[in-house]
């Protein structure tokens, strides 16, 4: 059976109330000064789409461009001057330094600690959070625990890190998988929590049980409690990279922005930032378009 | 109330003696003062003895030494104390940071784990370092690499913080590394490591931590320069002379224990003079840097050394 007793649930819902708000919508449009706006014309879906969200990065760096100007500030590099950054620390061929043409490794190094932690968090968290929210003696027994570990900043962790896993790249998988872990499992938790009763209900009524009940209710009714999870921990995953490679880690966008830091190549910091903030936004893009596929039932949860 | 009588009548005292006691307060200039938090930045804290009249001191410490560049540059501290390394590398940006003089010389050392089976340098090929990126003893330590026919290639370089150095030692993340005191010391007094060599056999010297201010301050305080400067002088020659005064104060400003304190401080010299000799190992390093291409060019070394302002005697 692959559709689940919610999706169908779901789905039947909203259709009692479409029907009488049709007429109802009918009426506003005959009646003079209620018509309907006008359809957007196609070039102006377009223009919404695609000019619309890069007016403020481009202000920004219009910003950012003036600001260095007219102080004359040689701490800040001018957006140009970071674009030749990221193209040598791309490509080469500008300033033959210790970053040229080293961007792709330490890419690949950080996409495989953060995305290993990520998943990592992802394969404890969710189970652990559908877990505790479904059962009390379970939620009695770990949450208080949790829930006092949760406020200790994850950057506090990182001399201990450094004593479990030693100095290196473990140090900042640990740390990155802790900074995500917490996220998924507390919103996976309310997710769970938060499913109504009567849905448990209508499923036994329709014979659905015990694992049934779990994967074919209580999953995708927290799915999209458990996406959000997903989403900030991935956030939380990214910026704590950077903490977990500022020590032992050779390779990797973070060691690469505190090498930056340490020698005052604030270029390389800022081309790190952009390849962190772009990679991040793409990936979150792809943790969306997953939550839509899965949640298409529910497009209130649309994002 | 007796309670709340009591209150109020102490309340209404300690504002009366805050409004007479504040004038006097507000009198002194504050000069503040960044440094690192090592034995061999530890001048700053013994120059309230010796602070000129109206003024007062407030020592501020950084994290690494760029971060004490940058407060220098942007005017967040009045003087900083750093690695030359740190100076060196703002100065060839154009960033308008001057050295006033000479902070501490020595400080470093090449510490290596007492089971790693390191007996000389040439052993140190195929180890795992621990290297301050950035840092002057970095830049020793490339040119102690050259002088023995090796590259930074040859070892395994591994990043670490000074203080986390002795740390990442103790628990054998590292076989070896090139640290600044107490790092070193810690590591020798808790029988982990011992000191392979004090780096000091390159041309830079022992040649280490710089007394730094933003040029504007030069230009347009001249005095204050040379004001602070004596006092440098002074606190510098008192901390070098009174060694029960120093390791008290390693203890009460770093938290080090005596024993480390008086170890560190052997390999550590406080200075303040800027002499012929000084200026062309600073001037060395600078080659070295712009050789590594870790600068793209020399900085500006007529304005960026500033000889004129130190006192004579």
């Amino acid at each position: 059976m692959s559709t689940s007793v919610l999706d169908s649930s779901a789905r039947a819902a909203p259709a009692p109330h479409a029907k009488p708000a049709q007429p109802a919508a009918e009426a506003q449009n005959a009646q003079p000064g209620f018509a309907m706006p006008a359809q957007p014309g196609a070039l102006r879906l377009w223009l919404g789409r695609w000019v619309v969200p890069v007016l403020l990065p481009l202000a920004l760096l219009l910003a950012w461009d003036l600001a260095v100007r007219w102080t004359g500030t040689m701490l800040v590099p001018s957006p140009r001057e970071v674009a030749l950054m990221l193209w040598d620390f791309a490509f080469g061929g500008i300033y033959d330094d210790a970053f040229s043409e080293t961007l792709g490794t330490h890419w690949l190094q950080s996409m495989a600690r953060v995305y290993g932690a990520f998943a990592l968090a992802t394969a404890v968290g969710i189970p652990l959070g559908l877990v505790i929210g479904k059962n009390a003696a379970i939620r009695r027994f770990v949450d208080p625990t949790l829930q006092m570990l949760r406020p200790v900043p994850v950057t506090a962790w990182l001399p201990l890190s450094m004593i479990f896993f030693g100095v290196g790249p473990n140090a900042a998988i640990f740390l990155v998988f802790l900074g995500a872990f917490f996220p998924i499992v507390i919103n996976t938790t309310f997710g769970v929590k938060s499913v109504e009763v009567r849905l448990f209900e209508a499923a036994a009524m329709l014979g659905c049980s015990g694992a049934s009940m779990f994967r074919q209710v209580v999953l995708p009714a927290a799915l999209p409690s458990i996406f959000n999870g997903l989403r900030l921990g991935h956030g939380i995953a990214w910026f704590l990279i950077v903490v977990g490679e500022m020590t032992g880690v050779p390779e990797g966008l973070g060691a690469a922005i505190m090498d930056g830091r340490m020698l005052s190549r604030t270029d390389v910091v800022i081309s790190g930032m952009v390849v962190i903030g772009f990679t991040g936004f793409v990936t979150d893009r792809l943790l969306v378009a997953l939550n839509n596929r899965l949640l298409k039932w529910s497009p209130q949860h649309n994002v | 109330m007796f309670s709340r009588r009591l209150l109020l009548a102490s309340l209404t005292a300690s504002a009366l003696a805050a409004s007479m006691v504040a004038p006097a307060h507000a009198a002194d200039k504050v000069i503040k003062v960044g440094t690192l938090k090592l034995i061999h930045g530890i001048t700053p804290y013994f120059y309230d003895r010796f602070a000129p009249a109206g003024y007062k001191i407030e020592v501020v410490t950084f994290d690494t030494p760029t971060d004490g560049k940058n407060a220098v540059v942007t005017k967040s501290v009045d003087f900083g104390t750093y690695g030359l390394a740190a100076a060196t590398l703002g100065a060839a940006a154009g960033e308008p940071v001057v050295i006033i003089a000479p902070q501490s010389n020595g400080g470093m050392a090449i510490v290596v784990h007492k089971d790693a089976g390191v007996g000389n340098f040439k052993a140190l090929k195929g180890k795992r370092v621990g290297i301050l990126p950035g840092s002057t003893q970095e830049a020793v330590f490339l040119d102690r690499l050259k002088a023995e026919g090796m590259t930074i290639k040859d070892v395994k370089s591994v990043r670490v913080s000074f203080s986390e150095m002795a740390g990442a030692l103790e628990r054998g993340d590292i076989d070896a590394y090139v640290g600044a005191e107490p790092g070193p010391s810690i590591s020798v007094i808790k029988g982990v490591g011992k000191v392979l060599e004090l780096p000091y056999s390159t041309p830079t010297g022992s040649v280490n931590m710089v007394m730094t201010t933003h040029a504007d301050t030069v230009k347009n305080n001249a005095e204050l320069t040379k004001a602070f400067l004596e006092m440098h002088r002074k606190a510098a020659e008192y901390a070098t002379a009174n060694r029960p005064a120093l390791i008290e104060m390693a203890g009460a400003k770093l938290g080090l224990p005596a024993d480390v304190a008086n170890l560190a401080a052997d390999n550590v010299q406080l200075t303040w003079k800027i002499d012929a000799d000084w200026v062309q190992r600073g001037k060395y390093y600078g080659s070295l840097m712009l050789e590594r291409k870790q600068i793209r060019k020399l900085p500006d070394y007529s304005r960026f050394i500033v000889t004129g302002l130190v006192p004579q005697s």
